[in-house]
């Protein structure tokens, strides 16, 4: 078992108030009605026009320094995880720590490793931290996901995003106990670097991608820390909609229960790099202190990351400092096609 | 296709427009925004910059449907005349809020979001926009 | 240290799509020419514009027109002040002539909103706001109106139905002058049901978007002895205030107006009560009240209920229709305002309205009074 002393002291996740129903979607393609059932997906999120993954990701840091407690000039690092950068060169980190006052002497990148970018910016800010090269760190998931329209894609690919500030275990609401990567080349999502919309092997998406790497970096975990399902009172995995984490939920023996919480894919859609950490900011604002939980974000190309955290008292005076995930799930202005259209940018057009 | 607005001025302003920097004079006590050297209300350069916390009510408000360029997309546009904690007003678009679902005294946050974009080629240029607060479910 | 007017002319506001802006600011002058006695010989020229930069892309404008009018060896300038820039160009050549550094100025105020789609003219509109802190938000002089509007209506008692009687007005009193954009009359459905421009502002409280130039021939005392009639101006100053209104203290004057007209009635040593006829810069309905205000003409809150066949108290105000029916070129309005009440003090506009008056004013601004100049002319003999 590795030694770590790193905690996540404060979070913040931002979620678009604009909603389009998936049978909207199914309904304009021709899709079999069931369809969204079929993946359960009921409803997801939308970006507005003056929105991107800086806007969405700046708005959860800020919620998530509010939460920390902690003054933006003792940030060291800034990392943004994203598939969905405004820019194809320039980085989306120094905009959101500008516009947060967070000082020059610092790190600041994007990454990208589809929706698990910001689950590797957790691993290196616990390296960050242990080391004490950054006394915080704050690591960025957000994306304003594409999808071609009428690609079954479309059903779930959203707009969210989530911030953790990543610190020392003073003053942290959960202790990150124990960390495991599993990475292979495995093709199974990809864009090339001037497509408008990403490509996927479908059914191939599943097993040997989705599947095979969070059960092996989940496993691996296990090994290491010695752990088994009964620890984890709640388990977290990437959602890119809202059958596959009760799947391997259940493959990796943890009852629906354990899982639930944290399933916010059907209500919002996949938020990509801010999927998994979404559902882990939820269950934050509703463990009780002392409850272990599994965290398993997986991202395409393909890798997942296992995280075994542990919720402490701190929690509980943070939580009421910034929106909470719940209350952005229930804040809906629901959108027909249209208008998700023209907020997308699917309307060719001259921009003025 | 060249870019048409200058990389330099979005820098440089980049304190003002992402962090709502604001002017608080020393010897009227009093706040404004655009910041400047020299106090409007009583001529005094006994000037501080400060930045505001963000947090602001809506005195007035209007739907603006004659766009100008570069703000089209935002149409119908909405225009608040919003008061800061801090005591200074400015005028700023308010988003995320149906127009008749606004009022005045409604209670908004400074958020940061896309102001204007530069053609197809050109820089994104962000700064501050209000909402209304996100309630509690 | 006055200047004399001897000749102004101006064309009729309209969309002119065959002419540039060089074309129609030497249209402008063939009246102005025809009214002098002698050859035009300005020693200098000063261009009123607003927008040529951005709707010609043309710099040096003043130069260019001078060559194209044949004038050599003469001054040239080119004056902008937002939508005062008409005023602002008439007191550089009122300086010079006073200050006896020239004795003949021409000056042409001079814009073509024709020339561009909507969305882009209210988008140099927006120009007239700080580019840095202000404009960036998507505020133009339409929002700050609308805002002024809400919070007129509110303070004061108003509906918004209230408000018609001045664009009501302003058609009624258009529909005899030569050189307005619109001339036609308008109802109370057809206010109520024009386009919304930004709430609760519509279509028919604003100005249309149209193509003038108007000119004035501004001289010093000895060649105006020369003529018959003169005028004179008597008096002609400016203010400004800050140009984001959500600062102000008090909304609902315009500083800039207010201060600029006292200091105007002093120069010309004048009280309020001798000016009979007084065109005012009404680019939005409350604006219009506003300013009406701001000068004196009616206590807070109480021009709309004052306001009776275009005379508010003594004075005749914007017998040509004023910027919502005469029209609004920016750069030259200010210059048609000129040309108005000069005409008017010779007995060659709107006569059977005024009679023989011995003053009248003009009063110019940008914005929601952001800079705002006035004028008052005076017949000497
Ligand atoms: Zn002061």
């Amino acid at each position: 078992m590795t030694k770590i002393k790193a905690g996540v002291t404060g979070w913040g996740s931002y979620i678009p108030p604009y909603r389009i129903k998936a049978s909207d979607i199914a309904s304009l393609w021709g899709f079999d009605p069931y369809t969204p059932k079929a993946i359960w997906i009921e409803e997801k999120a939308v970006a507005a026009l003056d929105e991107d993954t800086i806007t969405i990701g700046w708005r959860a840091s800020k919620y998530a320094l509010q939460r920390a407690g902690v003054k933006p000039e003792e940030i060291g690092a800034v990392f943004v995880g994203t598939e969905s950068k405004p820019y194809s060169v320039k980085p989306s980190a120094t905009v959101i720590a500008d516009a947060l006052g967070i000082s020059p002497k610092k790190l600041a990148s994007d990454l990208e490793f589809a929706c698990r970018a910001a689950s590797e910016a957790i691993r290196i800010s616990i390296s960050l931290v242990n080391t004490e090269m950054a006394k915080y760190t704050l690591v960025v998931g957000a994306d304003t996901a594409q999808a071609s329209p009428g690609d079954v894609l479309e059903f779930t690919a959203s707009s969210g995003g989530v911030a953790l500030v990543i610190g020392g275990l003073d003053n942290a609401a959960a202790v990150i106990e124990d960390s495991y990567t599993y990475v292979t080349d495995t093709p199974d999502f990809w864009r090339r670097s001037l497509a408008p919309y990403p490509e996927h092997g479908e059914a191939f998406t599943g097993e040997p991608a989705y599947f095979n790497h969070i059960i092996n970096a989940v496993k691996g975990l296990f090994e290491e820390g010695g752990y088994k399902p009964n620890d984890f009172d709640y388990a977290v995995f990437h959602q890119p909609n809202g059958k596959f984490p009760l799947q391997v939920g259940a493959k990796l023996g943890f009852p629906k229960e354990k899982i639930l919480p944290g399933l916010v894919t059907p209500y919002i859609g996949n938020t990509y790099n801010g999927s998994a950490l979404m559902g882990f900011a939820k269950i934050l604002e509703e463990a009780k202190p002392g409850s272990r939980i599994l965290l398993a974000p997986f991202g395409s190309g393909a890798g997942s990351d296992a995280y075994a955290i542990v919720v402490t008292d701190h929690v509980l005076e943070k939580r009421d400092k910034a929106p909470k995930v719940v209350d952005m799930i229930n804040r809906k202005i629901y959108i027909d096609y249209a208008r998700y259209a023209k907020m997308r940018e699917k309307i060719l057009r001259y921009r003025r | 296709m060249m870019f048409e607005r200058s990389p330099a001025k979005i820098w440089r302003n980049r304190d003002v427009l992402y962090r709502l920097k604001y002017s608080y004079c020393r010897d009227c006590k009093r706040s404004f925004y655009p910041p400047r050297g020299r106090c409007i209300y009583c001529g005094s350069s006994n000037i501080e910059h400060r930045y505001s916390s963000g947090r602001g009510v809506v005195k007035e408000f209007t739907v603006v449907y004659q766009t100008p360029v570069g703000f089209t997309d935002m149409s119908p546009m909405v225009i608040g005349l919003i008061e800061m904690e801090e005591g200074f007003r400015l005028l700023a678009q308010i988003v995320d809020v149906k127009p008749e679902e606004i009022s005045n005294g409604m209670k908004v946050e400074a958020v940061l979001r896309r102001m204007i974009v530069d053609g197809e080629t050109g820089l994104i240029y962000y700064g501050i926009k209000f909402a209304p607060l996100i309630e509690k479910s | 240290m006055r200047s004399f007017i001897i000749s102004s002319s101006a064309v009729k506001i309209d969309r002119y799509y065959d002419k540039n802006f060089k074309e129609l600011a030497i249209e402008s002058i063939k009246d102005l020419e025809k009214k002098i006695s002698e050859p035009l010989e300005p020693e200098a020229l000063i261009i009123s514009s607003v927008a040529v930069e951005h709707l010609d892309r043309q710099s040096n404008m003043a130069g260019i027109i001078a060559d194209y009018l044949g004038l050599r060896n003469i001054r040239v300038y080119r004056v902008e002040s937002g939508e005062a820039s008409g005023l602002a160009a008439v007191q550089i050549a009122h300086s010079l002539v006073s200050s006896k550094a020239v004795k003949k100025a021409l000056v042409i105020g001079v814009d073509k909103l024709s020339d561009m789609p909507n969305a882009k003219i209210a988008e140099l509109y927006s120009y007239l706001k700080d580019s840095d802190y202000i404009q960036i938000h998507g505020v133009s002089p339409l929002s700050e109106a609308a805002l002024l509007a809400k919070i007129y209506m509110k303070t004061y008692d108003y509906s918004y139905e209230d408000l018609f009687i001045w664009p009501f007005t302003m058609h009624q009193n258009s529909l005899d002058t030569p050189h307005a954009q619109l001339r036609f009359k308008i109802s109370p459905d057809s206010y109520k049901e024009s386009p919304i421009l930004a709430e609760p502002l519509r279509l028919l409280d604003s100005y249309p978007f149209g193509d003038g130039a108007s000119a004035l021939y501004i001289v010093s005392e000895d060649v105006a002895e020369e003529y018959d009639v003169n005028v004179s101006i008597e008096g002609l100053s400016s203010s400004n205030d800050v140009n984001d209104i959500a600062s102000r203290e008090d909304l609902l004057i315009f500083s800039a107006v207010r201060d600029s007209f006292i200091k105007t009635l002093k120069m010309a040593d004048i009280e309020l009560g001798k000016l009979k006829y007084i065109e005012i810069h009404d680019n939005y309905t409350p604006n219009a009240f506003i300013v009406l205000e701001s000068i004196g003409l009616a206590d807070r809150g109480k021009a709309p209920e004052l306001l009776q066949d275009s005379m508010i108290g003594s004075a005749h105000v914007n017998l040509s229709g004023g910027l919502k029916a005469r029209g609004n070129p920016w750069g030259a309005t200010g210059i048609y305002q000129v040309h108005e009440i000069f005409s008017a003090l010779l007995g060659e506009f709107k006569k059977s309205v005024l009679g023989e008056i011995e003053y009248a004013a003009a009063q110019n601004m940008s914005g929601c009074g952001d800079v705002s100049y006035s004028i008052v002319l005076k017949r000497v003999r």
